[in-house]
């Protein structure tokens, strides 16, 4: 398989996430790539999702770092006003306010402190309709619309 | 909603209380926004790909009178008279969002990879002393380590490349294939522009309570989604904030509606004298192209 781009950056972030994050556990689900991992971690204490094991995927191509990962919940997916059932997630920096700047760590923080503030487990408004359409589509090709600013 | 009992409706209603024809029509307009939203979507990628096929990143030198034929019929046409007093050149540059910067940085290569007066040696040394120094500035407001690395270290590389060349710098034509190698390639030039978008972002926030008061956002929020981030237009504070980093200045001539042309620099004070390097740019509504004598 060749290498993406940001190959290198890719690297040394997911030696910092292994050494410096330990709440948070990576696994590849395919040996043979490092561009595509998961993080599985506990919803924080002391929130709604407090006991929960909360997965992310990311995945990488050759446009990272200058546009974010694509990055969808897994597993059991969390019910939260900005978390779609197929685990597409609405967060401003995975799309138009992603930097280069921003990390994987940054990101796994950011949905944690999303969920943290949410004070009612509802899932988003227009989760059926959104779900059946956004089916076989990546969570980058959507134009999202950010409701508030924990979005 | 949900708990209320069947039995209470009339009508055969779902569970929101609507009839029949009321969720067909639902539908029916849930399918027309879908369908609407993925035209726009379409058609944002189709422009986006249009501008990336017919513009070259930096295009070829165009004279003042080619460019201005450009803006025939147009309430600006008349301004490029008398920017065609001091300027004969142009070359344009595409419509992506990082038309600031890279014009500056084609010109502040070129000036320092063509220049080897006394002066611009000077000139290069305190520039280079800056950016060596640029990696812990950055790290000092906010920016990790694994990220300023890669970016650091290419730009360092391309800055210091600049001094000894492998190429002939009298020679024109090796001077713009140079420049293009590095400037317009989508992968190492992205890191380059980005690079200084970063030390923008860490120059106003090492220096925010000079700038706070410019700036609607708070400044933090503001350097995330209006500088670093990719493809975000360059405002004004922030050329300032490069100009005043890296100690350099720039001229940007403003096309008028009234047929004249206005010209403002950064610093306010910088001597044009040739003496050292002055960055020149026309700018044109929402858009900068490189001037040149």
């Amino acid at each position: 398989m060749s290498k993406i781009k940001g190959h290198k950056r890719l690297v040394k972030e997911i030696k910092d996430l292994q050494e410096n994050y330990e709440e948070f556990k990576i696994h590849f689900p395919d040996p043979d790539t490092l561009y595509l991992f998961n993080a599985v971690f506990d919803g924080a204490e002391g929130s709604l999702y407090e006991g929960e094991t909360l997965e992310l995927q990311f995945k990488f191509d050759d446009t990272f770092p200058f546009e974010a990962p694509e990055v969808i919940f897994v597993g059991d997916i969390p019910t939260h006003p900005h978390v779609y059932s197929n685990g597409y997630i609405c967060l401003s920096i995975l799309y138009d306010h992603w930097t280069p700047a921003l990390r994987v760590s940054s990101i796994i923080l950011s949905i944690l402190s999303m969920l943290s503030s949410c004070e009612e487990k509802v899932g988003p408004e227009n989760d059926g309709s959104f779900s059946r359409y956004a089916k076989g589509k990546s969570p980058k090709s959507f134009n999202w619309v950010f409701e508030d600013d924990k979005c | 909603m949900s708990e209320a009992p069947t039995s209470t409706q009339p009508d055969k209603k779902d569970d929101l209380g609507l009839t029949p024809e009321e969720i067909e029509e639902n539908k029916k307009a849930q399918q027309e926004l879908e369908a609407h939203n993925e035209a726009v979507t379409k058609q944002m990628e189709d422009l986006k790909n249009a501008v990336r096929k017919d513009m070259p990143f930096v295009s070829k030198y165009l004279t003042l009178d080619e460019y201005k034929l450009k803006w025939e019929g147009n309430k600006f046409y008349d301004s490029f008279d008398s920017i065609m007093t001091k300027f004969s050149k142009v070359r344009e540059l595409r419509r992506d969002g990082n038309c600031f910067y890279r014009a500056i940085l084609w010109q502040i290569f070129e000036y320092f990879l063509v220049n080897k007066s006394e002066h611009a040696l000077v000139e290069y040394d305190k520039i280079l002393k800056k950016i060596e120094g640029a990696k812990q500035d950055l790290m000092d407001n906010g920016y990790d380590e694994v990220v300023v690395d890669m970016f650091h270290d290419q730009f360092l590389e391309e800055f210091k490349g600049l001094s000894e060349p492998k190429i002939d710098v009298t020679d024109d034509e090796a001077v713009e294939k140079y420049l293009e190698e590095r400037l317009c390639d989508e992968s190492l030039a992205s890191y380059l522009i980005t690079y200084i978008r970063f030390i923008i972002s860490a120059y106003l926030k090492a220096n925010r309570e000079m700038y706070q008061p410019f700036i609607e956002l708070d400044m933090d929020t503001y350097c995330q989604i209006r500088v670093d981030a990719v493809e975000q237009e360059a405002e004004e504070i922030c050329i300032i904030g490069l100009m005043n980093y890296l100690d350099l200045a720039v001229e940007i001539i403003q096309v008028q509606p009234d047929g004249l042309a206005y010209t403002s620099k950064i610093p306010e004070d910088a001597v044009d004298d040739e003496s050292r390097f002055i960055g020149r740019l026309l700018f044109t509504p929402g858009h900068y192209d490189s001037l040149h004598i």
